[in-house]
């Protein structure tokens, strides 16, 4: 009899033993795909920071009518508190829409675009969501025009086919703060 | 013989314990030897992104671009870039006038033999980094791990799509090229049965100093 407690007793030790073992494996791969989700997600989010980047830093300054001084001010595009700028742009840039997105602020609470990270033969697709809002000289968001925007990008692993949720549990996020020069 | 029929039992249940014991033993190995090749070639694509970005970042410093291109095309071979040329300027303005420096940074991508990964054979590669001084002769300044499966530098405009011959389209609109995007990808220095990772993609997208 103690002889079987004692065999019951290894074969137990053994089998937790053997299902730790497992578990840390399938956590070292699940972190390791993590990682390079990661990775692949900050390439994402910085290639559609160059994007945005590239444009004009106001509806002003596209069409022409700044003036290169400080009263240029008074002529940026300003919605309120909530929203500096107007939202849900169908940018063309990230194949969204038709909507020509020619400065930064067009980008603000744009509709979510889809952007593909090509590795071989395989790509990963991520949802691109971007915020803009007017912030002071110490970086703070400000409910008014200034000379600065920050430029917010999330980036989040996105599986159309639904086969999956995102391995990411909290988008990646890159800030920039984009400036009048004058 | 009577002592083993006797504890049969105990036997029988002791040998499927040392057995789990040993293959749980070999699992942990097969975990920590790929966890080491992916450390490994995590922090190789790493400190390859790292001074890359630092040399592209520089592409055409202290160039007026209006009147020169601070690169030659991109060479491309079956998708891959296999050799990029740069410059940039380093000026001296403690002395008068200022001493202009001109440096040349070249990448060539080289062969490096073959390697297995998921089962069939794939070209690996080297990067190796020259530089030269005022046109003198090229130095060797460093190299990247053997173990790229593919390399690729494009030029893009402002929508970030790669641009073709962009030389001669820098040359008629220096504004049009905004950005230089480097990929590549590693395979890891070896295998074991069970990968997780057996290539790791790495991707960067720097705007061209003005």
């Amino acid at each position: 009899m103690s002889q079987t407690l004692m065999a019951l007793l290894a074969l137990a030790v053994v089998t937790t033993f053997a299902m730790n073992v497992q578990q840390k494996h399938l956590h070292v791969q699940r972190t390791t795909i993590h990682r390079e989700i990661q990775e692949m997600a900050a390439s994402a989010a910085l290639e559609a920071m160059e994007i945005i980047r590239a444009r004009s830093f106001d509806q002003a300054v596209a069409n022409g009518t700044t003036t290169g001084t400080p009263a240029d001010l008074t002529l940026f595009s300003y919605n309120g508190s909530t929203d500096h700028f107007s939202t849900g742009r169908a940018c063309q840039v990230f194949d969204t829409g038709t909507d020509v997105c020619d400065d930064v602020d067009d980008f603000h609470k744009m509709q979510t675009a889809t952007r593909p990270f090509i590795m071989g033969e395989d790509t990963v697709l991520f949802n691109v969501d971007v915020e803009v809002s007017y912030v002071d000289a110490s970086f703070n968001r400000f409910n008014g025009r200034t000379f600065h925007k920050q430029v917010t990008v999330q980036v989040q692993d996105a599986w159309p086919d639904g086969s999956r949720a995102p391995f990411l549990m909290v988008p990646i996020t890159l800030s920039r703060v984009v400036s009048y020069d004058f | 013989m009577y002592v083993i029929f006797d504890n049969l039992n105990a036997l029988v249940i002791g040998g499927v314990v040392v057995m789990v014991i040993l293959a749980m033993q070999v699992r942990v190995t097969e975990i920590n030897i790929e966890e080491t090749a992916n450390y490994m070639v995590k922090r190789q694509g790493v400190d390859l992104a790292t001074w890359m970005e630092d040399d592209l970042m520089s592409v055409g410093l202290n160039i007026d671009k209006t009147v020169e291109v601070p690169f030659v095309n991109p060479v491309d071979s079956a998708g891959m870039t296999m050799a990029f040329e740069f410059v940039q300027d380093s000026i001296n303005v403690t002395v008068s006038p200022p001493d202009t420096i001109r440096i040349t940074t070249r990448y060539d991508l080289v062969s490096t033999g073959t390697t297995v990964v998921d089962g069939e054979n794939v070209n690996i590669y080297q990067i190796n980094r020259r530089q030269r001084l005022d046109g003198g002769a090229w130095m060797g300044t460093g190299n990247s791990p053997s173990i790229l499966s593919h390399f690729r530098i494009d030029m893009l405009n402002q929508d970030a799509e790669p641009i073709t011959n962009p030389a001669t389209v820098a040359a008629a609109n220096p504004d049009s090229i905004q950005n230089t995007r480097v990929r590549f990808t590693l395979v890891t220095p070896f295998e074991s049965q069970r990968n997780t990772l057996s290539r790791i993609y790495y991707g960067s997208t720097l705007m061209i100093p003005n």
